[in-house]
């Protein structure tokens, strides 16, 4: 472990400036590609947000905690019994639970729509800002499509612990600059 | 051919034995190139590029940094872009032109960057300026190629003109070397000697007797 850092240690020192700027700029092109591809899945789902996990019990057993979901937003109504994942005021973290009713008004088709997690016993008229009855569809930023199960736990672990976020990211870019093409 | 081969090697045999006495680097007061993982055919490749760039410019070449700067510029226009789509001030969706624009030309320019390196870098490890002085083959500038085969134990420098990247071009120097002889067991280069093929490949180049030579030692 120790000679490896020494190895990297005398490559980077044994680079002039110009070649430096070249390694940083490949480490840049990689990062931004991870961004890149990010950015089309937003493009292609509709979603701005295509992939969340799941941060609470409340929808078991059908989802649990540390579960991935995959999200699309077309344009069209949202359907009774769908998995919805929407925005409050007031609140950063979206929530992702079950449409329970869902009325259309006949005069300009905008919906009202109320929610229920699974494993909750009310509704989520307590969840929403104040004084607000039904979400719309400006709330919402996905309707589940897929989900992968657990593997949202390394997220989970990253967030709670963010010095395990920063150590993987820096051992990653490390390893980049220091192999050179 | 073979006596002046034979010449130069025991030359680079004796340049090797004066190094090996001079502790803590070689003639030159340079650190040691060393490898620290003699099975790591890209390490093995990455000093030997290190040695015949410096050896090449030693010899009073200078180096050429367009291809270099064009890499860091197309690729710094790449970043920029990605930045940009993250960073435009509007959210998602009302952004949505933008964003597809950021990524198709971040597609784009990504694409462009690896057809420049594929298709105009083609592995060269230095490129330099037409020497002062120089008629003849040196009026445009060397491009220097280092090819190691993947597991190959040979290396192959060429030198070529800059403008006229062909080894088949009359005035064209190439050589292929084992690696094994210019290196020590425990990973530390014999420069000079390697050093040494790789002056008289340039003195052959910059004479113009080039041509498809090719000497195997």
């Amino acid at each position: 472990m120790f000679a490896w850092v020494g190895e990297t240690w005398t490559t980077l020192r044994s680079m002039n400036y110009r070649q430096l700027v070249l390694q940083l700029v490949s480490l840049g092109l990689i990062v931004t590609s991870a961004l890149v591809i990010w950015k089309s899945l937003m493009i292609v789902t509709g979603s701005e947000s295509p992939v969340v996990v799941v941060l609470s019990g409340s929808m078991e057993p059908a989802f649990h905690r540390g579960d991935i979901l995959f999200l699309l937003l077309a344009k069209r109504p949202t359907m009774l019994g769908e998995i919805v994942v929407f925005n409050i005021e007031g609140r950063e973290i979206p929530i992702v639970h079950r449409v329970i009713r869902a009325h259309r008004r006949m005069r300009d088709g905008k919906q009202d729509i109320l929610t229920k997690g699974d494993n909750n016993y009310s509704d989520d008229t307590v969840l929403y800002a104040a004084g607000q009855d039904w979400l719309h569809e400006e709330h919402i930023m996905g309707r589940a499509s897929g989900f992968l199960p657990h593997v949202g736990r390394v997220t989970i672990i990253m967030n709670d612990y963010p010095y395990i976020k920063y150590a993987v990211i820096g051992l990653l870019g490390l390893l980049v600059v220091t192999s050179r093409e | 051919m073979g006596g002046k081969a034979a010449a130069a090697k025991a030359r680079g045999v004796v340049r090797a034995a004066a190094a090996a006495n001079n502790e803590g680097g070689n003639e030159d007061d340079r650190p040691y190139l060393q490898v620290q993982n003699t099975g790591d055919i890209g390490q093995i490749k990455r000093v030997f590029d290190e040695c015949v760039v410096s050896a090449v410019l030693d010899m009073g070449h200078e180096e050429l940094h367009t291809v270099t700067n064009v890499k860091i510029g197309l690729g710094m226009i790449t970043c920029a872009l990605a930045l940009l789509a993250q960073f435009y001030p509007v959210k998602f969706p009302a952004n949505y032109n933008v964003l597809v624009l950021c990524v198709a030309s971040y597609c784009g320019f990504n694409t462009l960057l690896q057809l420049y390196i594929t298709y105009v870098e083609k592995g060269i490890v230095l490129f330099t300026k037409p020497k002062a002085g120089g008629g003849g083959a040196t009026s445009s500038g060397l491009a220097v190629r280092c090819r190691m085969g993947r597991f190959s134990e040979d290396v192959t420098i060429t030198l070529m003109r800059g403008d006229a990247q062909d080894v088949t071009h009359a005035a064209a120097a190439e050589t292929t070397v084992n690696v094994c002889e210019y290196m020590y067991t425990d990973g530390v280069m014999a420069e000079d000697k390697f050093r040494a093929v790789v002056e008289d490949l340039v003195t052959e180049f910059e004479s113009g007797k080039g041509g498809a030579s090719r000497k195997t030692r």
